[in-house]
């Protein structure tokens, strides 16, 4: 869960569930009922404030257990997700998770960035959001848009018994990765 | 695969449309091991999952059985760093359960292989998370991942 209070009071302004709760958006994405007993998914890094627009930007850790899901089938929203949020109402306005299905801690550890970029021409204001997993992901600050295309592409299944692993993950097809993205062993 | 960006983050520069990230590369292994019960350094219990201490190992933290994937595993993770890094050397990962292992022969193969072949000196640990997962795991009570990476510095052009 995160909170927000007002600096003078300490009043509690608002709060958002990070796991959301039975009939908010993206409950169902924590199966059988998995939303009511994982922990984590907590906002680990610092926010990002864009305060002449009035949004924050939440980057989303893992959930418990780090490194096995089989008892929080689905996506796990919003895990290992950047979201943006109204900062006055504590309401969301776009979100994007990098991970289905977190299995690696491949959170956002990291306060993203506000960035003006000039791309074909046109200046955007622009969030980066960088993972475990070596992308630097970029939207829109405002509408969340990718600036440049990220595909969800097919990737392997878990063989760990009692795991589900997502089928497809978020792959950006721009910046280039910025850390190695396989391992070749040799024998 | 472990590494990427971490708490450092990243900086920006708008005159060049530059984008400066400290970027990491790490090896891991993960293993999956059957364990005996009381033998976890860490449950996982629903909720919180590094207070053993705090819920018996067989009840939630509301008191009630857990469900019956209730059994006893636990993750071994290998991790290497390259170019000398040792900052788990701090008492404060002793205290997690990081443990030195002495050369690269001590990974398992074939992984030892290509840790010696990548690194130029490799420094390893482990770490040892125990959770309780499905029943359905004491019929494959091991199976095993593995992830590499080192660290760096690089630039990335954003615009």
């Amino acid at each position: 869960m995160s909170r927000l209070s007002t600096s003078a009071s300490g009043k509690r302004m608002w709060s958002f569930h990070t796991i959301p709760q039975e009939g908010e958006y993206g409950n169902e994405t924590w199966e059988d009922g998995s939303w009511s007993y994982t922990g984590s998914t907590n906002v680990w890094g610092p926010f990002t404030a864009d305060a002449k627009r009035g949004l924050v930007y939440l980057p989303v850790s893992t959930p418990n257990s780090d490194f096995y899901g089989g008892h929080r089938k689905g996506d796990n929203l919003f895990a290992e997700s950047i979201v943006c949020l109204d900062a006055n109402t504590g309401k969301r306005v776009w979100h994007f998770q990098t991970v289905h299905h977190g299995l690696w801690d491949h959170d956002l550890p990291a306060p993203p960035n506000l960035v003006t970029i000039q791309v074909k021409g046109k200046m955007i204001d622009a969030v980066v959001a960088l993972g475990k997993t070596g992308f630097a992901y970029v939207f829109d600050r405002v509408t969340g848009e990718p600036v440049w295309p990220i595909e969800e592409r097919p990737v392997p299944e878990s063989d760990v018994p009692g795991e589900q692993t997502s089928p497809t993950q978020p792959f950006p097809t721009k910046p280039p990765p910025f850390s190695r993205q396989g391992l070749r062993l040799m024998t | 695969m472990m590494g990427g960006a971490n708490w450092g983050g990243a900086a920006f520069n708008p005159e060049t449309g530059v984008l400066y990230i400290r970027a990491e590369n790490r090896i891991n292994v993960f293993k999956l091991e059957k364990t005996e019960p009381g033998l976890a350094e860490v449950d996982y219990l629903p909720d919180n999952m590094y207070q053993p201490e705090a819920v018996p190992h067989s009840h939630t933290s509301e008191g009630e059985d857990l469900p019956e994937w209730a059994g006893i595993y636990k993750w071994r993770r290998f991790q290497v760093l390259c170019h000398r890094q040792r900052e788990w050397e701090n008492p404060l990962w002793s205290r997690l359960g990081w443990r030195w292992l002495r050369e690269p022969n001590d990974l398992p193969d074939p992984l030892g292989s290509s840790v010696r072949g990548h690194c130029d000196r490799p420094w390893i640990g482990y770490q040892t998370h125990c959770l309780r997962a499905t029943s359905t795991l004491t019929d494959r009570p091991e199976s095993q991942t593995v992830s590499l990476c080192s660290f760096v510095t690089i630039l990335l052009d954003a615009g």
